[in-house]
C-alpha cells in the first residue's frame, strides 16, 4: 500500500506506511495518483475526493493506493480519478484556491492527516487480492 | 416502537436568574449555561447570546444546531451514549422545544464555515433563521487540538441542549404527536396492499470534522443496520460534522428527519413504511462497497418495494449514493435519491461527482454555488475575522461594512440534502 | 417599432451550393432568405431585418471569419440573432454555435439556434446560448421552424423561458423556492413512482455511451491486430481529402511491408492539433514502428497490412458510430482478431 501525498503532516508524522510525498498542489496529486493508476497499473484504495472540503479550498490531499502492480489498468479507478480531476477542474476554475496563512494551512493538513488516519484504521489489513 | 412527542412552543427565549419554561417563553440563567459548558476544562470560555427572527443580527461560525429535548419518565435519555447513558430510545414520551435551537458558535479550525443571517436574504435559506436560537459562542483553551476542540464543542452544545430539554419535564405539552413503527412481520401484515418503503439514511462518515454518531458509537465503523424511525427523533444520530455547512446534517436537521415525517405522514394512505436503514459514507472504497451491499441486502430482507436514499455532503458521498441508488435498482427496489448541486457559480457545469442513468428518480436541494450578497447586520453574534477564508468566499469577499458576497454553500443548511428546505434547481 | 432579428446561415442554405461553394466568403442582404423566409412570418412583432451568409469552409478555416460575421451582424443593431438551424451539420453547426456565443457575450442578446441532439456544437455551445432540440436532417425543417420562431419570440417579449417547456437544451442551473419542501418532493415522486405514474426528476443524470470491454485475447501471439485511429493520419497529400475537422468520411490504407512511418510519406489531416510532432513521426500517432517489432518478436501474431483513420475533431457522433461500424466490419470480415484504436 502507498500513500500519496502532499501534506507534510501525512509525510512526518504517519508511521510504518510507504509515503508517496509529492511538492506540489491539490491538482498534482491528482495527476500523479492517475500516472499511477495508468503507468504502474495499481488500484484506487480511497476515494479521491474524501472530505467534505471543496477542492479548491483546501490545498492539501491523500490518497491511497494498492502498489501492487495488477495485470491490467483498473478502470473503476482510471473513472474515480478522472471525475475527480474534473471535478477539481470545476472548482478551481470558478475560484482558485486561496492563498491561505500558514495557520490556516496548519488546519487543512490537521483534518486531512485525520481523515488518513481514520482510513488507516478502516483498512486494517491492505489487501492483497486486487 | 411507539413515541410521544410533546411539542412545547418556544415563543422567545430571554436571559434570566433562573432557567425556566413559562408561558411559552425559555428563561435561561446564564450562570447555569456557564457551568454545564465550563465543566469541560478544554474551554476557557462561553458567552451566551439570543438572536430572534427578524433582528437584524448575523451569527458565524456555526457549529452545530441542536433542538432541546427530553425523555419524560422513563430510564432513558436523550442522545443516549453521548450525554446520556446507552440505553434504547424511541419509545414513551419526548418532550421537544419547538421553535428554538441551541447554536454553537466557535473557530474550531481557521477556515471554519456557516452563516446564519436572522433577517435579509440570507435569512431565505437557512432553516434556522425562522427559529429563535439560543447561540454559545466557546472559546478553547490555548493551544487545543482540532479533534479535542470539536469533540468538547459538540458535547457542550448536547448538554446544554438536554439541561434545557429537561426545564420541561413537568409540562403540558402545546400539541402531542404521535408516531408509531411495529416489528417487521407486524408492520408488513398492518398494510399488507401498500407497498413497503423504506429510508435509507446516508450519514457522514470521512473522519475528523465528518463524522456522525449512532448511539455514541462512530458511525464510520458500523456495518449498515435498522433502526425504529422514532429512534431517530430521540437523539440516537447525532452530529460531529463541521465541513460544508450548506449540506450537512446539524443535529436538528437527524431529530427533525423531514423524510422520516414526510413518510409517516403517508404512512397506511399510499405507502407501509417499514423502517430506516443506517448506512455511512466512507474514504476507503471498500468500505462503499460492502456498505452498499449490505444496504440494499437489508432492504430486500426487509420485502422493501421502494426506497428513498439521502446523502449528506459534497464529493465522495455522491459515489455511495450512486452505489446505493444502483444496487437498489438492481433488486428491483424501486429508488427516489436526494442530493445537491455544485454546479459552478454560473451554474453551467457537471453538478455531480459521480452519475448513473439508474438514479431516475432525483431531488435537489440546489446549486450550492450560486452566489448570494448579503448585506451588512447590526450585530453579530460570533467572529467574522475568518469569512475572507470559508468555502464559498471570494478573496476580499467580506467589506470593512460587514458585507459579505459568498456562495449559498457559506450558509448553514442552504442546500441540505435531507429535503428540509423549500428550494431546487431547474434547468433555464 | 417591431423588433430587429439577424439570420446567419451557410452556402447552402441561401441556396449558393454544397460542399464545392464551402468557401464562400462572408456576405449580408437586407431581409429574409431561405429559412428565414419560413421564420419571418411567424415572429411577433418582430422581423428578420438582414441575413448573414458564410460558407461553412471559410467560416471554419479562416481566422478573420468571426469578426466579419460579427461587423455584418452588428450593422443591423438587431434585438435577437437567429442561426441555422444546423441539424446534423457539423461544420454548420460549429459555426451557428461559434457566432451565437459571441453575440450572447458581446452584443448581451439573445442567440437561438437549432442543432439535432449529437452535433459536435451542440455539446461545446449549449450553454452559450439556446439551442433548440431539432432533427437530424432539413427533413425536420418544419418542426424546426415554429420551435425557433417561440423562443425567439418569448425571448423578444422578456418572458420566462423553460428548456422543457420550449424544448433547448439546458443552459445552466438556478436555484428557485418551492412550495413544498424536498422531502415531501421526494416521497410524492417515491409514490408515483412506485405506482407507475408520471413524475419529473429534478435532476436529469447524464447518460455518458458507455462500452462495456470486450473479453481479453487469450493467446496474443496468435493474433492478428489492426490500428484504426482518430488521429487524422493519412499518405502525404491526404488522397481521399478527409476533412480537418467535422470529418465526413474514414480512409483505409496500407502499411504493408513497412516497418517505419517515415517523415514526409505521411501526415495528420487533423485540424485540432499542433500537428509538428505527428508530421514529423507518424509512428507516434499510429505507432506501426513498434508494432512490427512486437510482431517480429513473437509478441503478436501479426500486425494487419491495412490502418484505418477519420479525424476526430468535432465530428458527430452519429458518423463516428457509422465509421466505427463500417470498419469494424470490414475488420471482422477480414479476421482481424482486436485493434489498438490511437486517438489525438
Amino acid at each position: 500500500m502507498r500513500i500519496v501525498t502532499n501534506n507534510p503532516k501525512v509525510n512526518k508524522e504517519i508511521e510504518g506506511q510507504k509515503i508517496y510525498f509529492i511538492d506540489g498542489d491539490y491538482g498534482d496529486v491528482l495527476e500523479t495518483t492517475k500516472e499511477m493508476i495508468i503507468d504502474e497499473r495499481q488500484v484506487l484504495l480511497s476515494h479521491p475526493l474524501s472530505g467534505s472540503i471543496k477542492p479548491n479550498e483546501t490545498f492539501y490531499k491523500s490518497i491511497f493506493l494498492n502498489s501492487q502492480k495488477s495485470e491490467y489498468v483498473d478502470l473503476y479507478s482510471l473513472e474515480l480519478i478522472e471525475s475527480a480531476q474534473a471535478t477539481y477542474n470545476k472548482f478551481v476554475a470558478d475560484k482558485a484556491t486561496p492563498k491561505w496563512t500558514e495557520e490556516i494551512l496548519e488546519d487543512f493538513q490537521m483534518v486531512d492527516y485525520h481523515l488518513v488516519e481514520a482510513t488507516l484504521t478502516r483498512i486494517q489489513i491492505p489487501p492483497n487480492y486486487l | 416502537m411507539k413515541l410521544e412527542v410533546g411539542e412545547i412552543q418556544i415563543n422567545d427565549i430571554q436571559i434570566a436568574d433562573e432557567s425556566k419554561i413559562s408561558d411559552g417563553v425559555l428563561y435561561v440563567s446564564e450562570q447555569d449555561i456557564k457551568d454545564i459548558v465550563l465543566e469541560d476544562e478544554r474551554f476557557a470560555s462561553v458567552s451566551i447570546d439570543i438572536a430572534r427572527p427578524g433582528d437584524k443580527t448575523r451569527i458565524t461560525p456555526v457549529k452545530d444546531a441542536i433542538e432541546p429535548r427530553a425523555k419524560v419518565d422513563s430510564t432513558s435519555g436523550v442522545f443516549p451514549g453521548v450525554v446520556n447513558k446507552v440505553n434504547e430510545v424511541g419509545s414513551g414520551r419526548t418532550n421537544a422545544l419547538k421553535g428554538m435551537a441551541v447554536l454553537t458558535v466557535g473557530e474550531i479550525v481557521g477556515f471554519q464555515e456557516g452563516i446564519v443571517d436572522m433577517s435579509g436574504p440570507g435569512a431565505d435559506y437557512t432553516p434556522f433563521s425562522k427559529t429563535n436560537n439560543l447561540c454559545l459562542v466557546i472559546e478553547p483553551v490555548d493551544n487545543l487540538e482540532g479533534h479535542a476542540y470539536e469533540e468538547a464543542a459538540r458535547l457542550a452544545g448536547l448538554n446544554v441542549a438536554k439541561f434545557l430539554g429537561e426545564l420541561s419535564t413537568e409540562l403540558e405539552a402545546d400539541e402531542v404527536k404521535t408516531y408509531e413503527t411495529l416489528p417487521i412481520f407486524e408492520q408488513a401484515a398492518q398494510y399488507p396492499d401498500l407497498p413497503k418503503v423504506g429510508y435509507v439514511y446516508m450519514l457522514q462518515t470521512q473522519g475528523l470534522l465528518h463524522d456522525t454518531y449512532v448511539y455514541g458509537t462512530d458511525a464510520k465503523h458500523i456495518v449498515p443496520t435498522i433502526l425504529y424511525p422514532t429512534e431517530v427523533m430521540d437523539g440516537a444520530i447525532i452530529s460531529g460534522n463541521c465541513v460544508s455547512s450548506c449540506d450537512k446534517n446539524t443535529t436538528f436537521h437527524h431529530l427533525n428527519n423531514p423524510v422520516i415525517h414526510d413518510l409517516y405522514a403517508r404512512h397506511g394512505k399510499d405507502i407501509n413504511f417499514m423502517g430506516v436503514i443506517i448506512t455511512n459514507e466512507a474514504v476507503y472504497l471498500a468500505d462503499k462497497e460492502r456498505s452498499s451491499d449490505m444496504t440494499s441486502k437489508l432492504a430486500e430482507f426487509m420485502g422493501l418495494d421502494g426506497a428513498l436514499v439521502t446523502q449528506e455532503g459534497f464529493g465522495n458521498p455522491d459515489t455511495d449514493l450512486i452505489m446505493n441508488c444502483r444496487k437498489l435498482e438492481a433488486k428491483g427496489i424501486t429508488t427516489v435519491i436526494t442530493t445537491d448541486e455544485y454546479a459552478g457559480q454560473d451554474g453551467a457545469s457537471q453538478p455531480l461527482a459521480d452519475a448513473d442513468v439508474a438514479a431516475d428518480a432525483v431531488v435537489t436541494g440546489g446549486n450550492a454555488n450560486e452566489v448570494i450578497h448579503l448585506p451588512a447586520m447590526d450585530k453579530l453574534i460570533g467572529m467574522y475575522d475568518f469569512v475572507d477564508k470559508i468555502a464559498g468566499g471570494f478573496d476580499g469577499s467580506l467589506k470593512e461594512n460587514g458585507e459579505i458576497t459568498v456562495e449559498i454553500q457559506a450558509i448553514t443548511g442552504a442546500t441540505n440534502e435531507l429535503g428540509f428546505n423549500k428550494m431546487s434547481a431547474k434547468g433555464q | 417599432m417591431s423588433k430587429k432579428v439577424v439570420h446567419y446561415i451557410n452556402q447552402f442554405y441561401a441556396g449558393i451550393g454544397g460542399e464545392e461553394e464551402a468557401g464562400t466568403a462572408p456576405f449580408k442582404e437586407d431581409g429574409p432568405k431561405g429559412p428565414g423566409m419560413g421564420i419571418n412570418p411567424q415572429l411577433q412583432d418582430a422581423e428578420i431585418v438582414g441575413t448573414v451568409v458564410c460558407g461553412d469552409d471559410y467560416f471554419n478555416e479562416k481566422d478573420s471569419a468571426l469578426n466579419e460575421v460579427m461587423d455584418m451582424i452588428k450593422s443591423y443593431d438587431p434585438d435577437l440573432v437567429i442561426l441555422g438551424p444546423a441539424f446534423n451539420a457539423g461544420r454548420y453547426g460549429m459555426a451557428c454555435g461559434k457566432i451565437g456565443a459571441t453575440v450572447m457575450e458581446e452584443l448581451d442578446i439573445p442567440a437561438v439556434t437549432g442543432l439535432y441532439e449529437e452535433n459536435p456544437g451542440t455539446d461545446i455551445y449549449r450553454t452559450l446560448l439556446y439551442v433548440t432540440r431539432v432533427g437530424d436532417s432539413a427533413v425536420a425543417m418544419r418542426d424546426a421552424i415554429p420551435t425557433i420562431s417561440n423562443l425567439a419570440n418569448k425571448l423578444l417579449a422578456g418572458e420566462d423561458v423553460d428548456p422543457a417547456v420550449d424544448a433547448y437544451h439546458e443552459r445552466f442551473r438556478k436555484n428557485y423556492f418551492t412550495e413544498k419542501r424536498g422531502s415531501e418532493r421526494a416521497v410524492d415522486m417515491l409514490v408515483a413512482k412506485l405506482n407507475d405514474e408520471e413524475f419529473k426528476t429534478e435532476f436529469v443524470m447524464p447518460d455518458f455511451d458507455r462500452v462495456d470491454p470486450e473479453t481479453a485475447i487469450e493467446d496474443l501471439s496468435k493474433a492478428t491486430i489492426a490500428i484504426v485511429t482518430s488521429g487524422g493520419m493519412v499518405p502525404a497529400g491526404n488522397p481521399d481529402r478527409i476533412e480537418s475537422s467535422s470529418a465526413s468520411k474514414f480512409g483505409a490504407y496500407s502499411i504493408e511491408g513497412l516497418d517505419d512511418l517515415v517523415e514526409g510519406e505521411w501526415e495528420t489531416a487533423h485540424g485540432g492539433f499542433d500537428n509538428t510532432y505527428a508530421n514529423e513521426d507518424a509512428d507516434r500517432v499510429i505507432p506501426v514502428d513498434v508494432m512490427r517489432s512486437m510482431e517480429k518478436d513473437g509478441i503478436i501474431g501479426k500486425l494487419y497490412d491495412t490502418f484505418y483513420s477519420t479525424v476526430g475533431n468535432g465530428t458527430s457522433v452519429a458518423n463516428s458510430k457509422a465509421y466505427g461500424e463500417a470498419i469494424g466490419k470490414e475488420l471482422k470480415d477480414a479476421g482481424v482478431d482486436a485493434v489498438l484504436l490511437t486517438s489525438t
